[in-house]
């Protein structure tokens, strides 16, 4: 019998994509992003394709972002962290209290003293939840419920819910701002490194598919992805540098938030695809039973697994507390409904097992992207909380539309 | 000639319930064994022990000749027991490769894995087996049920095991599955792996075991030689607990 | 034999139900005063930066009288502030004093406290039910302080407004108030509004990115940014920082240590500061009158929005700016240390 055209062209399409070594939904995610991008751009009269609001677009991100990258493992494997939210709020307040009534403000280790600080808080958090949900038997669900109301609590209670501000000033630069970027030199250095980083992992690839023997892609695909990887760095580090501070003609280049942003998302996706960790995070995530048999440890790998989305939060909540120049008890709320939702609309499965980071980023962007281009708009913010719900919704939709299709 | 695995004397016990009462027996090198009884007979808690996911309440398992301890699936597969489960256990969401080497997964500089020589490796137990498979990359999850069996397989025999447990090997396949199965479990044993065959289908067994131990209510019914029983003997012993006439082996 | 993860699990149910139950009911004063009358007051959500103020204002002034105090925080919660005034109804009040989380949702308690034959007060958030007495800052005034400050340093140009969380029916009352002083000059084209959003929450953090888009939106062609908080107003600034913009005119409310300091700074022009110790004292007072069985002084008649009308007592909030400085300095609101943390130059009066 025939096959239909329709599944024809997806015989082909997914041919296309594994010789290519693409991921085809999140090539379909970034049209749709890109799609938006050119609508938003449309609807507020050329402003949202700007150097100034893509700059100010990758710093609104990069919270949600970062958290993301953890949220996909501990989705993947079947967990959910409730709690995100009220851990930035909680470890902000916490880290806010630090350099400003305890350490000297001015302290030239007042910093990183903080900073080691605030990520030990979410890291200990992570690891304690982890335990509790590992070894307790109880579900995530429930712990980070607790975790959720505790944390939020203890943000103010620490304080009594004033807010703190401001802060060191060496502090402040990891969120951004005018002096925290790397400067245009610096940006450039960073591009050049990653586009040879790109070329030295792309041929390093190639030839060890040669060495064992295994089919390659074609030295043309190899050149074509490359260039479209190189383009995008490119294109990225030009418009950083695009955009000048205000009344003079320094370019900022990246801000300090975005690079840890993007060095976030790279190692989360290098250690969910190409680690050992990865692995069994996803084995554990499809069947625990059979990671059982497999002789995988789940409940040490769960608490590990809580852990990191800990240290995430810790780093999201020095980048958050940082770029608002203030420790503020309110910070966070609701923010975990944002990271899950970009993980989910990045194609993570509630139900566990399958999951990318770089689709995660994507989410995000994508929600972020509709945010920001509706207050460029004026729109109300019920409206955006209303666009943005049904977003979600829609993206959801597809999402399991494509992967029954998949499956037939 | 030492036996590769020898259960002696073992009890294994859930909250007062004997699932395995005072059980010996031995395996040969590249011998066949049929383990047979009833749901609840004890035969899969008895194999669970053998592959680490148990641990016997009393009692010795031997590993060619010297008595060991297995706490651990990983314990098990180091001595070169590997298992092919009635539910084949392999998680849908990864590929073939994956499957193969999980939890055993080839790793190169701190712990990223090394998934050419992954797949490789995968490649050529396949063609060993002569087992066929589609794109290696593509999820278990779309994959047949002889498909799937193929890569249990191929995960049992890739690590160079001496003992090989089946549970259920060919419950949900067809006639002609059946027969591959077959043909390789006797090319295995010739191998020299020995076999632990567990089926309810007397026939499978009968074909292909050269002995047949049956168990009924947790305790070792008895052991006979294919040869030398009829299939309405065999039936006996599961059902009744009755020992043929003839001598037994 | 009990499993030792079955005890663990069994121990950290039994702990977390426990731990709801105390986070939730802060009993006030021991009941071996049985004989004292007893003052309810339910919050709405007691951790937030304000209220321990109001709660030391109420007792300093039920203390002396030999009134026994008795508290319940809802956390939040509307559902849950339905169940603790249920609980304080119970256990016998002689006069309850409830800051509603949702004003619209609480009517069924006023009823029960009517039934009941409790005298209430509807403390800081309006309620709209005649059976209440309301005590509050002025919320219109607030808004009108809020925009004075303002208008005294810029009366012109593109203004920016950044209003609270839209769920909250509050915010119309402060934005009557700020409107009676700019509609007059928006009309006259000297004040043009540019951009107006609401902020989930109140949260610093997304004033902060609303301010960011509006600033591209605008080309930083922005004059003057109306906040209606000082939270809201942390993450303003914080934006203008980014554009070099800090020291336009800015407003806030609520007379949060970190709005005061950058009034001493010159970078945010007015927080309109509610003496709250000084409104938890006239709702106590109000409070005992009421269970005295005596009429309540000071009170004037209060139009809700349905047209009902209900007694109130409306104290007037003040506009702090670096002229006033010194009041919450000698109220001692906040240390002059506090206050003049950082500044270097040009000081306000109250920091020389």
């Amino acid at each position: 019998m025939q096959a239909s055209a329709a599944i024809r062209a997806r015989i082909v399409s997914d041919k296309v994509a594994a010789a290519a070594g693409l991921d085809v939904r999140l090539l379909a995610m970034l049209l749709v992003m890109a799609a938006i991008w050119v609508g938003l751009n449309a609807l507020t009269g050329g402003t949202f394709l700007t150097p100034r609001n893509l700059f100010n677009l990758s710093l609104q991100v990069a919270v949600v972002g970062m958290m993301s990258c953890g949220m996909v493992l501990v989705i993947v494997s079947r967990h959910i962290d409730l709690s995100v939210g009220s851990q930035i709020g909680f470890i902000g307040v916490f880290g806010a209290l630090l350099q400003n009534s305890i350490l000297p403000i001015d302290g030239g280790a007042t910093w990183w003293i903080t900073v080691l600080a605030m990520l030990g808080a979410g890291l200990m958090i992570g690891f304690v939840q982890g335990l509790l949900v590992a070894y307790g038997g109880v579900p995530s669900f429930v712990i980070t419920l607790g975790g959720l109301l505790f944390f939020r609590n203890a943000a103010f209670y620490i304080n009594s819910g004033i807010t703190i501000a401001p802060l060191n000033k060496t502090f402040q630069l990891l969120g951004g701002g005018l002096d925290g970027t790397i400067g245009a030199l610096w940006s450039w250095i960073v591009c050049v490194a990653a586009v040879l980083a790109v070329v030295v992992f792309v041929w390093r690839g190639a030839r060890r598919r040669t060495l064992y023997g295994m089919a390659n892609r074609s030295p043309a695909m190899n050149v074509l992805l490359i260039a479209i990887w190189g383009l995008c760095i490119i294109g990225f580090t030009a418009v950083m540098n695009a955009y000048q501070q205000p009344r003079s003609n320094i370019a900022m280049g990246i801000p300090i938030p975005v690079l840890i942003l993007i060095g976030v998302t790279v190692a989360m996706s290098a250690l969910a695809s190409k680690h050992r960790f990865g692995r069994h995070v996803f084995a554990m995530g499809g069947s625990p039973e059979n990671a059982e048999l497999a002789g995988i440890d789940t409940r040490r790998l769960t608490v590990l697994v809580f852990a990191l989305m800990g240290l995430l939060c810790g780093l999201a909540s020095i980048v958050v507390t940082a770029r608002l120049n203030a420790g503020a008890s309110v910070t966070g709320t609701m923010t975990e409904l944002n990271v899950i939702a970009a993980a989910v609309i990045g194609g993570t499965s509630l139900a566990g097992g399958v999951g990318t980071v770089y689709g995660a980023i994507v989410g995000a962007l994508i929600m972020q992207s509709l945010e920001s281009g509706m207050i460029l708009m004026g729109v109300a913010t019920p409206l955006q909380r209303m666009v943005l719900a049904l977003v979600l919704i829609a993206a959801v939709w597809v999402d399991m539309a494509y992967r029954r299709a998949r499956m037939t | 000639m030492t036996p590769v695995v020898e259960f002696r004397n073992i009890v294994k016990t859930f909250g007062g319930v004997h699932a395995v009462e005072n059980v010996s027996l031995d395996l040969g090198e590249g011998e066949v064994l049929g383990l047979l009884g009833h749901n609840g007979a004890g035969k899969s808690t008895l194999i669970k022990i053998l592959s680490g996911v148990f641990s016997a309440d009393s009692g010795e398992i031997r590993f060619a000749g010297t008595p060991v301890s297995i706490r651990s699936t990983r314990d098990a597969k180091s001595l070169g027991i590997e298992t092919i489960y009635q539910t084949l256990a392999l998680s849908e969401n990864l590929d073939a490769v994956a499957n193969l080497f999980l939890g055993r997964e080839l790793t190169g500089w701190l712990g990223f894995m090394n998934e050419e020589a992954m797949e490789e490796q995968t490649r050529r137990t396949l063609q060993r087996l002569k087992l066929r498979l589609p794109q290696l990359t593509n999820l278990v999850a779309s994959f047949s049920g002889g498909q799937r069996q193929a890569v249990a397989i191929a995960r049992a025999i890739h690590f160079n095991a001496k003992v090989l447990i089946m549970d259920e090997p060919t419950a949900a396949l067809g006639p002609e599955e059946t027969q591959k199965v077959g043909a390789l479990i006797s090319e295995l044993s010739r191998q020299g792996i020995g076999i632990i065959l567990i089926s309810h289908d007397i026939n499978d067994v009968f074909d292909l075991a050269s002995r047949l131990a049956v168990m009924k209510n947790g305790r070792l019914v008895g052991v006979v030689r294919t040869a030398d029983v009829t299939k309405e003997d065999v039936l006996a012993m599961i059902i009744a607990g009755r020992l043929p006439q003839r001598p037994a082996a | 034999m009990v499993k030792a993860t079955t005890i663990l699990r069994r121990t950290m149910l039994g702990g977390a139900i426990l731990l709801a139950l105390g986070l939730g009911l802060q009993p006030g004063a021991p009941a071996d005063a049985a004989n004292a009358k007893r003052v309810c007051v339910s919050w709405r959500h007691f951790q937030e930066e304000r209220w321990r103020i109001d709660e030391a204002g109420i007792k300093s002034v039920l203390g002396p009288a030999g009134y026994t105090y008795v508290s319940a925080d809802a956390q939040g919660d509307p559902q849950k502030q339905m169940t603790d005034v249920d609980s304080l109804l119970t256990s016998k009040c002689d006069a309850a004093i409830i800051l509603a989380q949702d004003s619209k949702a609480i009517v069924p308690a006023i009823a029960q406290g009517k039934a009941a034959g409790v005298p209430m007060i509807a403390y800081d958030v309006p309620v709209d039910s005649p059976d209440v007495t309301f005590v509050s800052f002025d919320n219109v005034a607030v808004g009108r302080a809020m925009a004075e400050g303002m208008v005294k340093v810029k009366n012109s140009g593109n203004w920016a407004l950044i209003e609270g969380d839209a769920a909250m029916t509050i915010i119309n009352l402060f934005r009557d108030g700020q409107m009676e002083i700019l509609k007059p000059l928006i009309d006259k084209g000297q004040i043009k509004v540019v951009a107006t959003q609401n902020i989930e929450n109140w949260k610093p953090d997304l004033a902060q990115a609303a301010m960011e888009q509006i600033l591209t939106q605008t080309d930083n062609k922005v004059d003057a940014v109306l906040a209606m908080n000082d939270g809201m107003a942390t993450g303003v600034t914080a934006a203008l920082a980014a554009q070099k913009m800090v020291g336009i005119p800015l407003s806030g409310q609520d007379g949060d240590k970190a709005a005061l300091n950058r009034i001493a700074k010159g970078q945010q022009t007015v927080s309109v500061w509610k003496n709250s110790f000084l409104l938890g004292q006239a709702a106590a007072k109000a409070a005992i009158e009421m269970a005295e069985g005596a009429p309540v002084t000071g009170t004037k008649p209060f139009k809700t929005p349905s047209g009902q009308t209900q007694p109130s007592i409306l104290l007037t909030p003040i506009g702090i700016t670096r002229d006033n400085l010194n009041l919450v300095v000698d109220g001692k609101w906040i240390s002059k240390a506090e206050l003049c943390d950082g500044v270097t130059e040009n000081p306000p009066a109250a920091c020389k």
